[in-house]
């Protein structure tokens, strides 16, 4: 579904992606791994389109779309839950996730069914989004991105910063998603709640693509991982 | 030499001869500059100047000019700069070579324009510009002034209210030179004619105020028996406006000079508000005498429409260059000078003398009261009374004392 | 130094009239150009222009229908449209390239934005200046506590609530206001849940520069209209969004009435300086609140 290609990406006149390819594949759970600054949400971005690649190319369901608008890249079925959660503060939960809606089609996602899967969110419907807890916008931020009823579910870092209970929820939660035929391709630097959601993972370290193999092969691999992950 | 280039050599001298004579002849017309802002707003003032100079200019060049010689006049728009205004008058000077440099409606060019007619020894008829210091202490041999000014409009206002059984004043306007001389001009010559004339207080706004409304407010909230308004050409429409928005006309007298010509009352057509006290140089109906009427008649049938208080002054300009030149005898500065003052032309207002001490023409005032009448879409001027040039000039005293300083 | 020795109760309670009266126009002006700066980011120097613009138009409609009510009501429908329009072209045509920009980018260009309108302007209605009557019932005044006010004052004085109350409508309750809130604080999110920013930025545009047609279509009964109207009234408005803080309506709202108040208030009070009395206010706002009163969305 996704294939992204030999992708270079700069901030300015930093380069921060070296040539980093990876897939895809419809239904799949894919993890990105890496240190903090590795490029993890470097990735995310090119491929959202949010930080476009100078080289290299995206491709989405058979069309390159390198570098296209964001909006345009939601509509086509791209879901992104970016690092820094980054709701609208000034807007309510039910606000920020009725903006959201996209979409929609019998049996997809609405308002209701996001609060069917995340019921603490329907208790604060009206509160301000500002005025919620680190776990709260977490859910919130998924939350919108499922408003946009997307095929695949880029999810950077969710469980940053988060108390260990509410981890445990969202894993929960994000294997739910999987399970009911999402592609998810997951930004993490908790390796044992990656390893357990994903089938596949790839390792990047100063933008580079290290390592890729199956989640078995992560977990087997301790020189992998005590290079590049730091476990 | 051969028979050719001898031919060529006379030929060529025939014609050098006659590229000589031609601007020699050209040079027997009396050349007249006049500087004035004809872009934007003054110009409903400035055109009036010289629509009524260009008439009676037409009418000597065509009884066969002034000593044999046709009176021409060439313009320059100063866009109401000062540094562009005199350029342009440095230029009619230097180039076009001007015997008489005339204009303008903005004071601060004026005087600097004046102050090169001095430098340059050419005589220069201010028109319009109301700064009483062009024949006050910035007057000199050089200039003239055919209008009114802020002392002459000054005393004007002061001799008509003090004859009103006002007591208690305000005075307001707009916060700048030409405000503070009218309002000071006014007030002072009050004080004199009127001791027991009182002060309730000041309002000063910035020129264009968009909104007079809380100045009205406020100064209705004081009770004065009359108001005293201050404002210069750009607010007068404006704030007469907002008076009758307000009701203020109905309320408190109030006296502001312009406020009964035509440049002031005609925009506002039949919204103008009723009973307000005006000074002015010149109404078209009044006085009806017979010289008013011709000229008028004169002016509308050139111009279509009405000749506002500025046709007079360029008609007085006209007269006046046309008079000295014939007085003195002959194309000279400084006889046209000497034959200048002291001289009386005949106008639409009656006779007016230019007076020696300090070139200025003694020109009446008029103080009426806005109304609205029969056969025009605008308000004109009621219950006029003259006032005589006498009463309302500066004395020479007056004026030896300013140049003095 | 003189004090005015007329302030009376009722005269205090006329100048605050007549100060939200003034509100009102300021009001208006300035959460258009409060909502285009919050949400486009852009300080919009040519604000004062199309209030300008809006002005004119005003005259220029009433004259074509006619003399009466009527003229006066189909302008001030159209002239604020006719000011609506002319934004939208600039705003394809030329800011919509521009939003990536520095500040300083954007405020040259819309500065150069009013010298264009300013010529257009002249080369349209003259360098005359225009007076406009509203119609007879709007005229005239009628007696509070024994001094005048001014039936176009109370006419404003209903308008200013009416315009909050739609602007309140129109950021909190509508779809495409909360979408405009959102923008304003994070475009680059807005887009990310699939909401192509560029339409919602033309339409706050286009709804700021409404507003500024608006203000100068009300205003244009109670001044002359002329060029030099938009210069006042931007630097009053820019001042208004400043202590207000930036981005913030209501916080235009509460400048306007700083603003409006403290000018017809020293008028009453101190007339002979009443010009300095609001910059004072804003003065000292500043020194207290240096970032304005309320929250900004910068």
């Amino acid at each position: 579904m996704l294939e992204v290609s030999e992708i270079h990406t700069y901030y300015g006149l930093s380069h921060i992606l070296f040539g980093v390819s990876l897939e895809v594949s419809r239904g799949e759970c894919v993890c990105l791994l890496g240190r903090n600054g590795a490029g993890k949400s470097t990735t995310m971005r090119s491929i959202m389109g949010l930080t476009p690649p100078k080289r290299g190319y995206v491709r989405f369901q058979g069309v390159t779309c390198t570098g296209e608008k964001p909006y345009l890249l939601v509509r086509r079925g791209m879901g992104y839950v970016p690092d820094d959660r980054r709701v609208f503060a000034d807007l309510t939960v039910g606000e920020n996730l009725e903006i959201s809606a996209r979409n929609f089609t019998e049996g997809g996602w609405d308002k209701e069914r996001v609060y069917a899967f995340f019921p603490a969110l329907e208790k604060i419907d009206h509160r301000r989004a500002g005025f919620l807890s680190g776990g709260e916008q977490q859910m919130l931020t998924i939350g919108r991105a499922l408003m946009t009823n997307p095929e695949l579910l880029l999810l950077d870092e969710p469980t940053e910063g988060l108390a260990p209970l509410i981890v445990q929820m969202l894993e929960e939660q994000i294997h739910a998603l999987k399970k009911s035929g999402l592609t998810v391709l997951l930004a993490e630097q908790n390796l044992s709640v990656a390893l357990r959601l994903s089938d596949r993972g790839y390792v990047i370290d100063n933008g580079v693509i290290r390592y890729h193999g199956s989640a078995e092969e992560l977990q087997k691999n301790e020189a992998v991982r005590r290079k590049y992950l730091c476990v | 030499m051969n028979r050719f280039s001898l031919i060529s050599a006379f030929l060529a001298w025939v014609l050098a001869l006659a590229l000589c004579a031609a601007p020699a002849m050209a040079a027997k017309t009396i050349k007249v500059g006049i500087v004035d802002c004809y872009s934007g707003p003054p110009s409903t003032y400035t055109n009036d100047v010289r629509d009524a100079f260009k008439l009676e200019i037409d009418k000597v060049n065509a009884a066969g000019g002034v000593l044999g010689r046709k009176i021409e006049f060439v313009t320059r728009d100063s866009k109401f700069k000062v540094d562009l205004g005199l350029s342009a008058a440095k230029e009619l000077v230097m180039r076009e070579e001007v015997d008489i440099l005339m204009g303008t409606i903005n004071s601060a060019l004026a005087l600097a324009i004046s102050d090169l007619a001095r430098k340059e020894r050419i005589p220069f008829l201010a028109t319009f510009a109301k700064s009483a210091k062009i024949t006050g202490e910035a007057g000199h041999r050089y200039v003239f002034s055919i209008t009114e000014n802020t002392a002459l409009a000054g005393k004007a206002g002061a001799v008509g209210l003090a004859k009103m059984p006002f007591v208690k004043y305000w005075i307001a306007g707009d916060d700048y030179e030409y405000g503070h001389a009218i309002a000071d001009g006014v007030w002072e010559n009050l004080r004199t004619l009127r001791p027991d004339v009182e002060l309730l207080g000041q309002s000063w706004w910035k020129v264009g105020e968009p909104d007079f409304t809380p100045y009205i407010t406020a100064m209705l909230s004081a009770n004065p028996d009359a108001v005293i308004v201050a404002t210069g050409g750009r607010d007068c429409v404006p704030f007469l406006k907002a008076a009758k928005a307000t009701g203020f006309n109905e309320r408190v007298p109030f006296y502001m000079h312009t406020a009964t010509e035509l440049s002031t009352l005609k925009p506002l057509g039949l919204d103008a508000p009723e009973g307000v006290l005006g000074t002015s140089n010149y109404f078209f109906y009044y006085p009806n005498s017979k010289a008013n009427r011709q000229f008028v008649k004169e002016f509308q049938d050139a111009y279509g429409r009405y000749p506002a208080v500025g046709a007079v002054y360029g008609l007085l300009a006209a007269k006046y260059i046309t008079g000295a030149y014939q007085k003195a005898g002959k194309v000279h500065t400084e006889k046209f000078i000497d034959a200048m003052e002291g001289m009386t032309v005949d106008s639409p207002v009656g006779p007016v003398t230019m007076r020696a001490y300090d070139h200025q023409a003694m020109l009446p005032m008029f103080m009426g009261k806005t109304k609205k009448a029969e056969g025009y879409d605008f308000l004109i001027a009621t219950d006029i009374v003259t006032l005589e040039p006498e009463e309302v000039a500066p004395s020479i005293e007056e004026i030896r004392k300013a140049r003095m300083k | 130094m003189d004090f005015a020795s007329n302030i009376t109760a009722a005269a205090l309670f006329q100048q605050v009239l007549v100060g939200l009266s003034r509100t009102t126009i300021l009001f208006i002006v300035s959460s258009g150009l409060s909502l285009v700066l919050g949400v486009l980011r852009i300080p919009n120097v040519a604000h004062g222009s199309l209030y300008m613009i809006g002005a004119f138009l005003t005259y220029t409609i009433a004259a074509a229908v006619g003399p009466g009510a009527f003229g006066f009501w189909i302008a001030l429908v159209l002239a604020p449209l006719g000011v609506a329009l002319l934004s939208f072209a600039a705003e394809r045509g030329l800011f919509c390239h521009l939003y990536e920009r520095e500040h300083l980018m954007l405020l040259l260009f819309t500065f150069s934005m009013t010298l264009v309108f300013n010529d257009l302007v002249k080369l349209i209605w003259g360098s005359d200046y225009r007076s406009f009557t509203a119609p007879g019932f709007l005229q005239g005044s009628f007696d509070v506590f024994g001094l005048p006010f001014p039936r176009y004052n109370l006419f404003l004085l209903l308008i200013g609530p009416l315009v909050a109350f739609g602007l309140w409508f129109l950021t909190n309750r509508t779809k495409i206001g909360k979408i405009a809130r959102a923008a304003a604080v994070d475009r680059e999110m807005v887009g990310a849940v699939g909401i192509n920013v560029s339409w919602i930025f033309a339409a706050t545009f286009v709804i700021g520069c409404y507003l500024a047609g608006l203000g100068g279509a009300l205003v244009a009964p109670t001044q002359n209209i002329t060029q030099g109207m938009d210069h006042t009234i931007i630097i009053e408005a820019f001042l208004i969004v400043i202590i207000g803080g930036l981005g913030n309506i209501w916080g235009a709202l509460l400048g306007a009435l700083i603003f409006g108040l403290t000018d017809s208030l020293g008028i009453l009070i101190w007339p002979q300086f009443a010009i300095v009395f609001p910059y004072v206010a804003v003065v000292i706002v500043l020194l207290f609140r240096p970032k304005g009163l309320l929250k900004s969305t910068w």
